[in-house]
Formats: C-alpha cells, sequence, structure tokens
C-alpha cells in the first residue's frame, strides 16, 4: 500500500497535470506575449515530467523525479522566503508561504517518492 | 590503443547535454540577468532548473536512458524558441525589455544547441544500453 503511496510514477503524473491546468494555463493572460513565453517553458516541464513517467523506469525514473522536483521545490522555498513580487499573469502576488502551500506539498511529496525510490538513501 | 571516432562523438548526447547547459547557464541566463528586477530572478530560477536536468542526464545516465532524456529535455525547448519566434513575441518583463523580442537572427544559435541535442537524443532514441 505504502509503495503504492510513493510510487513516483503516480506523483510525477498527478504533479505535471496540476501544474500545468492549476498552475499555468488557468492563470495565464494568453493575450500578453510575456505570459506566452514564460508559461509555455513552464509547460515544459509537464513534458519532461511525462517523459519521465512513461519513458524511464524503476530507479531511472525515481532519480529523474528527485532531479525535477526537487529544485522546483528548493526554487519555491526561495522565492517565498525573499517575498518576490511576481506580477505576470492575471494577478499581481507576493510569494509567502500560505498561498504557495499547495505546490510546496506536492513537489515536496513527488521528490520524497522519487528519493525514497532512487536508491540513493 | 582505440582511435576517437569523432563523428560518433560528435553524435553523443552527452557532450551536447553539457556544451548546451553551459551555454544556457551562462549566457542565456546568468549575463543578461538583472537580480534586482524579481520577476527576472524568478524566471532565472526556473529556467535554471533545466540545467540540473541537463547535467544528471549527461553525468548519472548513459546510453538508452541518457539520449531519452536529451531528446525529452531539448526537444520541447527547441519547439518553444521555434513557437515564440514564429509568433515574435515581444519581452516585456526584464528591464531592458524595450530592446527584446523573438526573430530568428537573434536565436540561431540556441535552436542549432538545441536542436542538436534533442536530435542526437532521438538518434540514440533505441540505442544499446552501455
Amino acid at each position: 500500500m505504502i509503495d503504492t503511496i510513493l510510487n513516483p510514477q503516480i506523483w510525477l503524473v498527478l504533479v505535471a497535470v496540476v501544474h500545468a491546468v492549476v498552475g499555468v494555463i488557468i492563470p495565464t493572460e494568453w493575450e500578453d506575449d510575456t505570459n506566452k513565453l514564460v508559461s509555455g517553458w513552464f509547460l515544459l516541464t509537464t513534458v519532461t515530467m511525462l517523459g519521465t513517467a512513461f519513458l524511464l523506469e524503476g530507479e531511472e525514473m525515481a532519480r529523474m523525479a528527485v532531479l525535477i522536483a526537487g529544485p522546483v521545490w528548493v526554487w519555491f522555498v526561495i522565492i517565498c522566503a525573499q517575498g518576490l513580487e511576481w506580477n505576470l499573469g492575471k494577478t499581481q502576488m507576493t510569494m509567502n508561504w500560505k498561498e504557495n502551500a499547495p505546490p510546496l506539498v506536492l513537489w515536496g511529496i513527488l521528490a520524497l517518492s522519487g528519493l525514497l525510490g532512487s536508491g540513493w538513501v | 590503443m582505440n582511435e576517437l571516432d569523432y563523428k560518433k562523438e560528435a553524435l553523443n548526447p552527452k557532450w551536447w547535454l553539457i556544451v548546451n547547459a553551459l551555454g544556457h547557464t551562462i549566457i542565456g541566463v546568468l549575463l543578461p540577468m538583472d537580480p534586482d528586477n524579481d520577476n527576472e530572478l524568478m524566471i532565472a530560477g526556473v529556467f535554471l532548473v533545466i540545467t540540473v536536468y541537463m547535467l544528471y542526464a549527461a553525468f548519472l545516465t548513459t546510453g538508452r536512458a541518457q539520449a531519452r532524456l536529451a531528446a525529452v529535455i531539448a526537444g520541447p525547448i527547441w519547439v518553444w524558441f521555434v513557437v515564440c519566434i514564429a509568433l515574435g513575441l515581444e519581452i516585456t518583463y526584464t528591464t531592458d525589455a524595450a530592446t527584446q523580442s523573438f526573430d530568428l537572427a537573434d536565436n540561431v544559435e540556441p535552436l542549432i544547441f538545441w536542436g542538436m541535442t534533442a536530435l542526437t537524443g532521438v538518434l540514440g532514441w533505441n540505442m544499446e544500453d552501455e
């Protein structure tokens, strides 16, 4: 049961979909050039995650999950700690822990599931 | 002593991953970045995540897995450049935004480097594992 819950493949697909839909497609103002190019770049991560989930297996997939999610999680921690201001997209926001709790949890669990399956620990 | 097969090495995804990671990080992200601009700082962080993927693929994977990662990482970025150029998108979030827009003449180098990385990955997609 715990193996299923912490299967990196499941988390890769789940986070890829949530990241694409909730994190990028919905909040993006698609008429704006900068939004288009930045959101396009963000969506590349979804491709990399789905490629990892379906083209790799075992420890290779788990290690890639750590590599993908770990730096993104660290990125969220840094921007929240510094309280950076994001004024692209539909709404301007100052990065804080409360509003970024969902992505922090999702990317964190993805990284954790990868770490546990990586053979590195 | 084994002779170096330059043709084979030229199509080795590992070298393209390393060169591309360095070029992307230094020339593409760090040099043009204004650290006092919050948006630039955050987007630079996202760009640099790709460097981590590439260096991992280059140094901690081999054979088929490395080739497939090279294709999966670089292919979509090449497509991203093509789409941005085709749409002629203008960059408005950077400090020196007035001078930046996507046109073919300014983006030949990244198109070549990302394209070659993706191509070597595709060519090695079904290679035998080392």
